[in-house]
C-alpha cells in the first residue's frame, strides 16, 4: 500500500512537471527548468558516487565540461544528429573518467577529494588552452539548435532524460551493485575482505556517476541554443569558464549520507569508511 | 642544459618557498582543527594587497611595511578563529566547511572593495643579479628564498622546541588528553591562527613582491596549497616542506622545458603519478 502511494506521488509529481510548459508564461522560467532538470541529472550522477559510494569527487563539473564541448564539437565538424550528439557525449566523458577514476580511486578521504579537485583544474585549463580545438576563452559560438530553437520539446527532452535517469540511479541503488557501494561507504576493507574487489565497483560508481555529468554537460550547450536566442540577441556561446562556473554550484546532494565523507575532523578521516 | 635545469630549479625555489608557506600554514590549521581553511590564501592576498597599500599609498619603507603587514596578519588570523571558526567549533564538521567557503568569498569580496580588481605588483629597490657558474639569482628571489627557510626554520623551532609548540602538537594528535593535561584549548587554536596567517601574510607578500596580486590567486594559491599537503603527506610537517619544493621545482622547470601555459597540468599529473607510487604522500605516515 505504502509502496503503491510513493509511486502515485512520483507519477502525480512527474505530471505535474509535464504540463509546467503549458502553466509557465514567462519563458525564461521554462529555461530555468530546463536547466534545473539538467541539475537533476548532475545530482543523480553525483549521488552514486559521493552519496552512496561515500567519496567526494570534484571533477564533476569538469566531466560536465567534456560533455559539453563533445556534443558540440561533434555537432559542429560531423555534423551528427542532435540525439546522436547528446548519446555520444557520455560516451567521451566515460573514456576520460576511465582514465582519471583509475589512479583517483587508489586514495581515499581527502586525498581523493584533492586529486579529483586537480583532474578539474586541468581539464579547465585543458580546455582554456587548446584553442585549435576549443577556441579558447573566446568559446564556441552558433551551436546547432534541435527542432528550430523550440523550447517546449527541449523541456520535454529535458523531462525525460532526467526521469529516466533518475529511475535508473535507483535502480543501480537498490540492485546488489548498490548495495556493495554502500558497503563500501560504510567500510571498504571489510568489502575487500569477504572478497568483493571494491575498485572495480567504485570505478563502476565513478564512470557512471561522470557519464551523469556527460550527458547532462552535453544538454546543456543546446539547452542554451534554443532557449537564449529567443531570449536575447547574444550569440550562444560555450566558454571553458562554464566548468568552473558550475563548479560553483555543484550540488553536494544527500549530504547526510555523504556525511561520513565531508567531515573534516581528523579522528574521522584518519578511517573516513569507519565513522558511517 | 645543465645550467638551465639549475637555473629552473632555483626559480622554482622561490616558488616552493611560497607553496610551503601557505602549506604550513593549512597545515597546522588542519591538524589542530580538522578544518580546511580555504580562506587563507584570500586573507594572504590581502596581506599582499596592505605591503602595496602601506609602500605605495602611504610612502613607507618596504622595511618597515613588512612587519606592519605581519603584525595586521596575525590580528586577522585571532579574528578570524574568534568570529569565524569558534562558533562552529563543536558543531558538525560541514558547518566549518560551509565558513571556510564563505569566509573565502567575503575576504575576496573585502579585496575587491579596498583594493580594487587591478593587478598590482610590490615595488622593490632589488634590482641586482648575481651571476654564479651561468647560473642567473635576481636579488629579490634570493631574499624571498631566505626569508622563506628563516620562516619556516623559525616556525619548526617553535613547533618542536617551545613549550607552546608542544601544546600544538599534543592539541593536533589527541585533543581529549591534551584537555585532561591542562592544555588551554580556548588559546592553542588563537596562536595557531595568528602564526598560520602571518605565514601566509609572508607568502602574499613575496608573491606581490615576485609576480602580481590580483583577484582570484588567493584562491589558486589555496589550492596549491592544498596540493602540496596531500603530495607531502597530509599533516606531516616535513611533509610540507618538501612537498612545497618539490612541486614548486616541477612547475619551474615544466614551465621552461614544455610549456608555460601548461605548467599546472604537469605539477598536477605529478602530484597524481606521486600518490599512485605513494598514497599515503610522500612523507605521510602509512595508514
Amino acid at each position: 500500500m505504502n509502496r503503491m502511494l510513493t509511486t502515485l506521488a512520483w507519477l502525480l509529481a512527474f505530471a505535474a512537471l509535464a504540463t509546467l510548459p503549458q502553466v509557465l508564461t514567462v519563458k525564461y522560467y521554462l529555461h530555468l527548468s530546463i536547466l534545473a532538470l539538467i541539475w537533476v541529472i548532475v545530482a543523480q550522477g553525483q549521488n552514486l558516487i559521493q552519496g552512496y559510494t561515500g567519496y567526494v569527487s570534484i571533477v564533476q563539473a569538469g566531466f560536465m565540461g567534456i560533455g559539453a564541448y563533445s556534443s558540440t564539437l561533434i555537432g559542429i565538424h560531423f555534423n551528427w544528429p542532435i540525439w546522436a550528439t547528446i548519446a555520444a557525449a557520455p560516451l567521451v566523458t566515460a573514456i576520460f573518467a576511465l582514465l582519471t577514476g583509475y589512479p583517483s580511486l587508489r586514495v581515499k578521504g581527502h586525498y581523493f577529494a584533492i586529486v579529483t579537485m586537480a583532474f578539474n583544474l586541468i581539464i579547465v585549463i585543458v580546455l582554456v588552452n587548446f584553442r585549435e580545438l576549443t577556441r579558447g576563452e573566446a568559446g564556441i559560438s552558433n551551436i546547432p539548435k534541435p527542432w528550430g530553437g523550440d523550447r517546449d520539446a527541449y523541456f520535454y527532452l529535458a523531462l525525460a532524460l532526467a526521469a529516466a535517469l533518475t529511475l535508473l540511479a535507483a535502480l543501480i541503488a537498490n540492485s546488489r551493485v548498490g548495495e556493495i557501494l554502500r558497503a563500501i561507504r560504510q567500510n571498504e576493507d571489510l568489502v575487500g575482505s569477504i572478497g568483493i574487489a571494491a575498485w572495480k565497483y567504485k570505478l563502476f560508481a565513478f564512470v557512471i556517476s561522470a557519464m551523469y555529468a556527460g550527458l547532462a554537460g552535453g544538454s546543456t550547450p543546446i539547452s542554451r541554443a534554443s532557449s537564449i536566442r529567443r531570449f536575447s540577441a547574444s550569440p550562444n556561446l560555450l566558454t571553458p569558464s562554464s566548468p568552473s562556473f558550475w563548479a560553483e554550484r555543484a550540488p553536494s546532494p544527500d549530504l547526510s549520507s555523504a556525511h561520513s565523507s565531508w567531515c573534516f575532523c581528523r579522528s574521522c578521516c584518519a578511517s573516513p569508511t569507519a565513522s558511517a | 642544459m645543465l645550467i638551465e635545469v639549475l637555473q629552473q630549479a632555483i626559480n622554482g625555489l622561490a616558488i616552493g618557498g611560497v607553496y610551503v608557506l601557505i602549506a604550513l600554514g593549512l597545515t597546522t590549521v588542519f591538524g589542530i582543527l580538522g578544518i580546511a581553511h580555504f580562506a587563507h590564501g584570500s586573507i594572504s592576498m590581502f596581506g599582499g594587497y596592505l605591503t602595496f597599500f602601506l609602500v605605495t599609498g602611504q610612502g613607507l619603507p618596504l622595511i618597515a611595511a613588512i612587519p606592519i603587514a605581519l603584525a595586521v596578519g596575525i590580528l586577522l588570523g585571532l579574528l578570524v578563529e574568534m568570529l569565524a571558526y569558534r562558533p562552529v567549533r563543536n558543531a558538525n564538521h560541514i558547518n566549518a566547511f560551509i565558513v571556510a567557503l564563505g569566509l573565502t568569498m567575503m575576504v575576496e569580496g573585502i579585496n575587491l572593495q579596498l583594493f580594487g580588481h587591478e593587478q598590482v605588483v610590490i615595488p622593490t629597490t632589488l634590482s641586482r643579479v648575481f651571476r654564479i657558474n651561468g647560473v642567473t639569482i635576481p636579488e629579490l628571489r634570493l631574499y624571498v628564498i631566505i626569508a622563506a627557510i628563516l620562516l619556516v626554520a623559525a616556525m619548526m623551532i617553535f613547533v618542536e622546541k617551545t613549550k607552546t609548540g608542544q601544546a600544538i602538537r599534543a592539541v593536533a594528535e589527541n585533543r581529549d588528553a591534551a584537555i585532561l593535561m591542562g592544555v588551554n584549548v580556548n588559546t592553542i587554536p588563537l596562536i595557531v591562527f595568528g602564526i598560520s596567517t602571518a605565514l601566509g601574510v609572508a607568502a602574499g607578500i613575496m608573491v606581490g613582491a615576485l609576480f602580481a596580486i590580483a583577484p582570484g590567486i588567493g584562491e589558486g594559491l589555496v589550492v596549491k596549497g592544498f596540493a602540496v599537503l596531500i603530495l607531502g603527506g597530509l599533516g606531516s610537517f616535513p611533509g610540507a616542506i618538501l612537498g612545497g619544493t618539490v612541486l614548486g621545482i616541477t612547475e619551474s622547470i615544466a614551465a621552461g622545458f614544455i610549456s608555460s601555459a601548461y605548467k599546472d597540468v604537469i605539477a598536477f599529473v605529478v602530484m597524481i603519478l606521486v600518490l599512485l607510487v605513494r598514497p599515503q604522500g610522500l612523507l605521510g605516515r602509512a595508514p
